[in-house]
C-alpha cells in the first residue's frame, strides 16, 4: 500500500466516523444489571456480536460462523427503558448504526456493572486511531469523590452494503411452544447427558411433557419432565401431537449455563426435524437463541 | 387373560430391585469404577458387582438385598456385564437437581432375559429418567480369596488414617512395599522413587490399628497403580481390613456403612513377581 492509498483510507474511516455519532447512559442499577447480563449470556455463546444502534432500538446479534453465518442470538433491547441519555445519528437514511465488537472483551469492561457502588455506565463510539468504543463506569467511592473506569474496545464498522446479514431472522413457524422448566433441573440434567452422548433430541408434546433424550452405543437415556405450561401449539392435524428436534449438547449446555439465566422464564419451541428455539421475551429486551438439527 | 398377565407380571422379569434413595449405591459403584466395564451378579443375597483389570486386580462391590425395598429373583444366579460409567451416570443423573436434602432419588432395575438391556427408571422430585442399558455376555471371571486358614496376615486399620498415608506416598514409585513383620509387631508401606526411598511404618499398638494378626513376616511389592483405586473406597469406608496368603496375594476388605446397613468393598491385587 502507498502512503497515498494510506491517506484515502484514513480520510475514509475518518468521514464514516465523522457522521456518525452514538452515545448513551445507563444510569438505574437494575437496568445496569441486566445489560450486563445480556452481555454475559452472548459472551457464553459466540465470539464476536455485532451492535445494531438505531434511534428506538439497540440490537445485538450473534451469527453462527460454523452453520453458514445463521444467526443464532438475537436480542433487542428497548432503548427507552434502559437508557436515560441515547443520542445517535446514523449512516444512510435508515439512521442506524452497524459494528461487531469482541464480545469477551465488551463482557470483561462491564464487570464492574455487579458491583454496588456504579452509579453511570456511559458507551460513546470515538475515533482513538481506529474506531472503538468507549466505556466510562463511575463508581462511587469512599476515598475520592469519583472513580472512573474507562475502557476502549476496538469495533469494526459495518458498512451498509453488508447490513442485510444481520436481517431480523425469519423464525419459522413453531409446531409446539412451551415455559421451560427450573432451568437449574434442566441444566444439571443436561449436563449429566452431555457425558453420555453428543446429541440431545429434545421432544415436546401437547400434553405438556418435555423429553430430553440421549443415547451413545451402550445406554438410551430419557428424562422427562411433565405437566408443562404450554403456550402454543399448531393446530393438530392427526394424531400425532408430538414434535421433536435433534441438537449438538454442547451448544444447548452453553446457553443453560449462563448464569444469569436463573431468574428468566424461558421459552421453548420447537420446529419438527428443524429447530430448537429458545427464548426470553420481557418488556424491555428480548432474546432469542436458535439451535438448528444436527445431521447424523 | 388380562388379570393373569398383571398377576405374572414380575415373574416375567429375571430380576427386579427397587430403592428409595439411589446414593449409597451409586457412591459403592463409584468406587470400583477403575474400568469402563463391570459384571453384575444378583443372587439371593443381594447385587455383586466384579470390575477387573488385565487379570491382575479384582474390585468387588457388594450390595446387600436390605439395601433395597423390593428385590425380586426369578433364578438363582443373574449375571451380565455393563457399561459401568454410564451405568453410574444415569443413576446420579439427578445429583445436584435439587436443593433441598430430604429429597432423594428413587430407583426401579429391572432385567427381563438374558440378551435384553437393563432398565432403569428414576425418579425425583416429580421428574422421570428412563435408562436402557445394552448388557453383554459374561466372561469367566477371576476367582481370588484368601480362606482364613491360609490368611499369613491380617491387620485391621482406621480408612480415615490409612487413606492419609497412602496418598502421601510417592506417586513417583512404580511399586508399593507392604511389609507385615511378625517379631517386633509392625507393617510397613515402602516406595521407591525420583525423590528417593520413602518408608511408613505403622507398630502394631498404633492407636489407628485395630486388630494385628501376623504369622510369619512377609514382604510383597504391588504395582503403585493397581493399589491407587483403593483411595477412592477409603472415602467412604469406615475400616479397612488387609490379608494376605502365602503367595502374596493381597485382599483388602472395606466396609461401609448405609444406614444401618453395613456394604462391604473388597479389592483383590497379586503381587509383582522378584527378578532376583
Amino acid at each position: 500500500m502507498t502512503v497515498h492509498q494510506w491517506i484515502i483510507l484514513f480520510i475514509l474511516i475518518k468521514t464514516i466516523n465523522e457522521r456518525m455519532k452514538f452515545r448513551g447512559k445507563i444510569v438505574d442499577p437494575h437496568c445496569m444489571k441486566q445489560f450486563y447480563s445480556i452481555v454475559i449470556i452472548l459472551s457464553k455463546l459466540c465470539k464476536s456480536v455485532v451492535l445494531r444502534l438505531s434511534s428506538n432500538k439497540l440490537y445485538l446479534i450473534a451469527l453462527n460462523e460454523s452453520n453458514n453465518n445463521q444467526i443464532s442470538v438475537w436480542s433487542v433491547l428497548d432503548q427507552h427503558s434502559f437508557f436515560k441519555d441515547y443520542d445517535m445519528i446514523g449512516e444512510t437514511e435508515s439512521n442506524e448504526i452497524f459494528f461487531s465488537l469482541p464480545i469477551d472483551m465488551f463482557a470483561s469492561s462491564l464487570s464492574s456493572a455487579k458491583q454496588t457502588n456504579l452509579k453511570t455506565l456511559k458507551m460513546k463510539l470515538t475515533d482513538k486511531h481506529s474506531p472503538c468504543l468507549t466505556i466510562e463506569l463511575e463508581l462511587e467511592s469512599q476515598v475520592s469523590s469519583k472513580q472512573l473506569c474507562v475502557h476502549d474496545i476496538p469495533v469494526t464498522i459495518i458498512l451498509p452494503k453488508d447490513w442485510p446479514e444481520y436481517n431480523e431472522p425469519a423464525i419459522p413457524s413453531h409446531n409446539i411452544s412451551v415455559i421451560m422448566p427450573s432451568i437449574r433441573v434442566v441444566r444439571h440434567i443436561v449436563d449429566k447427558m452431555k457425558r453420555i452422548g453428543p446429541r440431545l433430541k429434545v421432544s415436546l408434546d401437547s400434553s405438556g411433557k418435555m423429553v430430553l433424550g440421549v443415547s451413545n452405543l451402550s445406554a438410551t437415556v430419557d428424562t422427562h419432565f411433565v405437566g408443562l405450561e404450554v403456550i402454543g401449539i399448531q393446530s393438530a392435524t392427526g394424531k400425532e401431537n408430538k414434535y421433536s428436534t435433534v441438537v449438538d449438547i454442547k451448544k444447548i449446555s452453553q446457553f443453560l449455563n449462563c448464569d444469569t439465566l436463573n431468574f428468566a422464564k424461558i421459552l421453548c419451541h420447537v420446529v419438527e426435524g428443524l429447530l430448537l428455539h429458545c427464548s426470553i421475551e420481557e418488556n424491555e429486551y428480548v432474546l432469542h437463541y436458535f439451535l438448528s438439527e444436527i445431521d447424523d | 387373560m388380562e388379570s393373569d398377565k398383571n398377576g405374572s407380571f414380575d415373574e416375567k422379569y429375571l430380576l427386579v430391585a427397587k430403592a428409595d434413595n439411589v446414593k449409597h449405591i451409586s457412591s459403592l459403584l463409584r468406587a470400583v469404577n477403575f474400568k469402563d466395564v463391570g459384571v453384575c451378579f444378583a443372587t439371593e443375597h443381594g447385587l455383586k458387582i466384579v470390575v477387573e483389570d488385565s487379570k491382575c486386580v479384582q474390585a468387588n462391590t457388594f450390595i446387600g438385598c436390605e439395601i433395597f425395598q423390593e428385590y425380586q429373583l426369578s433364578d438363582d444366579t443373574v449375571a451380565f456385564r455393563v457399561d459401568l460409567n454410564t451405568l453410574i451416570e444415569c443413576l446420579t443423573i439427578f445429583d445436584g437437581c435439587s436443593t433441598n436434602p430430604s429429597f432423594t432419588t428413587a430407583l426401579k432395575l429391572t432385567y427381563k432375559e438374558y440378551g435384553s438391556p437393563v432398565k432403569l427408571l428414576l425418579e425425583e422430585g416429580g421428574i422421570i429418567t428412563d435408562c436402557s442399558l445394552r448388557t453383554m455376555e459374561v466372561f469367566d471371571i477371576l476367582d481370588f480369596s484368601i480362606p482364613a486358614e491360609s490368611t499369613i496376615s491380617k491387620i485391621i486399620l482406621r480408612s480415615s488414617d490409612f487413606k492419609d498415608i497412602l496418598s502421601d506416598i510417592d506417586s513417583t514409585s512404580d511399586y508399593v512395599e507392604f511389609m507385615f513383620s511378625e517379631e517386633p509387631q509392625f507393617f510397613k508401606i515402602s516406595t521407591s522413587g525420583i525423590a528417593g526411598k520413602c518408608s511408613v511404618e505403622i507398630p502394631s499398638k498404633s492407636e489407628i490399628m485395630e486388630q494385628f494378626v501376623c504369622n510369619a513376616t512377609i514382604t510383597v511389592k504391588y504395582k503403585y497403580k493397581q493399589i491407587k483405586p483403593f483411595l477412592k473406597c477409603m472415602n467412604i469406608s469406615q475400616k479397612t481390613l488387609i490379608r494376605t496368603n502365602e503367595e502374596g496375594l493381597l485382599c483388602c476388605q472395606f466396609m461401609v456403612q448405609v444406614d444401618s446397613h453395613t456394604c462391604y468393598l473388597e479389592y483383590f491385587c497379586t503381587p509383582i513377581v522378584d527378578e532376583d
